[in-house]
C-alpha cells in the first residue's frame, strides 16, 4: 500500500499545489496568480519532501535511495506543476480560448466581424506589448520600440525558434 | 540483483527515459515522413503505444513490481503531458515571441506600435486560430459567421468555471 502511494505521490503533490494556489489566490488580496502559482509549486514540493521522509521511515529505507525517490519525484511533479500553470495560461490568455470565450459569451452564435471587433489583433497584442514593456522586455521611446534590458522573453523566444526547427522543420507556422 | 527488488528506483527512472527517448525518435522519424493532421492525437497515440508496450515488457521480463509500474507510468504520462505543452506552443506563432524578435532585428531603430500591428494583423493574429477552431470541430461556419458546436462547449465552460475562479477574488469582482 505505502509503495503504492509512492507511486501516486507526484499526482497527490500536484493536488496539494492547485489546493493552495486557489486558496492563496481567493483568501489573500496581496497574492497576483503569479505569485499563488508559485506557493502552490513551494507547497507543493514541500509535501513531497515530508512524504518522501515520512515513506522512508515507514518503509527502513537508506538515505541514498529517498533522495533517488525524491528526485524521480520531483520531475515528474515539476512536469505535472508545468502542465497546470499552461492550463492556467490557457484559462486566461490563449487565443483560441478568448475567441470560443467570445463565441460563447454571444450565446454561441457570432458573425465574423463581429468576432473579429471583440477579438481584434490589436487588442490581443497591444496588451502583450505593453506587458513587455512593463517587464523591462521591451522600451518605449518616442513611440518606438526597441529590445529592453531583460533578455528573459528574447532568450525563451529563441530557444523556441530552435526547438520549432528541430521538431517541426520550420521556424514559423506560416513557413511552407 | 533480485527481481523487483532492491534498486527499483533505478529502473523507474531508466524505464521512464528510456520509454521516452523511444517515443521521441518515433515521433521525430514520422514527423519527418509526413506530418499527421491531428497532431496532438497522433502524439499521444504514438506516446501511450510505447508506454503500453514498455510497461507489459518490463513487466514479463524485468519483473519489476507492480507499484514501480505503476510509478514508471506516472512519470511517463506526466513527461508526455508536458512535452505535449510544449509542442503545441511550437506548433503556433506566439504573438509575443514574434514581437520581441521583430524588436531585436529591429535592433536601435525601433518598431512602432503601427508597424507591429501592421505585421501582427487579424490574418495573422486571429483568423488562423478560428480555422484551428474548425478543424477542430469547436465551431462550424454559418452564413456569415460562426456557431459553438457541443465540443466547443465542452471546451470552453471548464475553462470559463476556471477563468472566475483566478479572477473573482472570492466570488468577487
Amino acid at each position: 500500500m505505502l509503495k503504492l502511494f509512492q507511486a501516486v505521490l507526484p499526482v497527490s503533490a500536484l493536488a496539494v499545489d492547485v489546493l493552495v494556489q486557489l486558496l492563496s489566490f481567493n483568501a489573500f488580496r496581496r497574492v497576483s496568480v503569479l505569485r499563488s502559482v508559485i506557493l502552490g509549486c513551494a507547497a507543493g514540493i514541500i509535501y513531497l519532501l515530508a512524504a518522501e521522509w515520512e515513506l522512508a521511515r515507514l518503509l527502513d529505507r537508506p538515505a541514498r535511495e529517498t533522495i533517488s525517490y525524491f528526485i524521480v519525484d520531483l520531475g515528474a511533479f515539476g512536469c505535472l506543476t508545468f502542465c497546470y500553470f499552461a492550463y492556467l495560461g490557457l484559462v486566461e490568455s490563449a487565443r483560441r480560448t478568448t475567441i470560443m470565450r467570445q463565441v460563447h459569451a454571444a450565446g454561441g452564435f457570432i458573425t465574423e466581424k463581429e468576432l473579429l471587433r471583440r477579438c481584434s489583433a490589436e487588442r490581443l497584442v497591444v496588451p502583450r506589448l505593453e506587458r513587455l514593456a512593463r517587464k523591462g522586455q521591451a522600451r518605449e521611446v518616442n513611440g518606438r520600440y526597441r529590445l529592453g534590458a531583460g533578455r528573459t522573453v528574447l532568450t525563451i523566444s529563441k530557444l523556441i525558434t530552435m526547438a520549432k526547427l528541430i521538431v517541426l522543420g520550420k521556424r514559423s507556422e506560416f513557413d511552407p | 540483483v533480485v527481481p523487483g527488488k532492491g534498486i527499483a528506483h533505478v529502473r523507474v527512472l531508466a524505464l521512464t527515459a528510456a520509454l521516452l527517448l523511444v517515443a521521441l525518435v518515433i515521433h521525430l522519424a514520422l514527423w519527418r515522413i509526413r506530418r499527421p493532421k491531428y497532431h496532438v492525437k497522433a502524439l499521444l497515440k504514438i506516446f501511450f503505444a510505447v508506454a503500453l508496450v514498455g510497461v507489459t515488457i518490463a513487466w514479463l521480463k524485468l519483473f519489476l513490481p507492480p507499484a514501480a509500474l505503476l510509478h514508471v507510468f506516472v512519470c511517463f504520462v506526466s513527461a508526455t503531458l508536458a512535452y505535449i505543452i510544449v509542442y503545441t506552443a511550437l506548433e503556433v506563432d506566439s504573438p509575443t515571441l514574434v514581437m520581441i524578435l521583430l524588436l531585436e532585428k529591429a535592433g536601435e531603430d525601433g518598431v512602432s506600435r503601427s508597424e507591429i500591428l501592421a505585421l501582427l494583423n487579424d490574418d495573422i493574429i486571429v483568423k488562423p486560430r478560428v480555422r484551428d477552431l474548425v478543424r477542430d470541430h469547436m465551431l462550424v461556419p454559418e452564413k456569415d459567421g460562426y456557431r459553438e458546436t457541443a465540443k466547443g462547449r465542452r471546451f470552453i465552460m471548464p475553462l470559463n468555471f476556471y477563468y472566475r475562479l483566478i479572477t473573482k477574488r472570492g466570488g468577487a469582482a
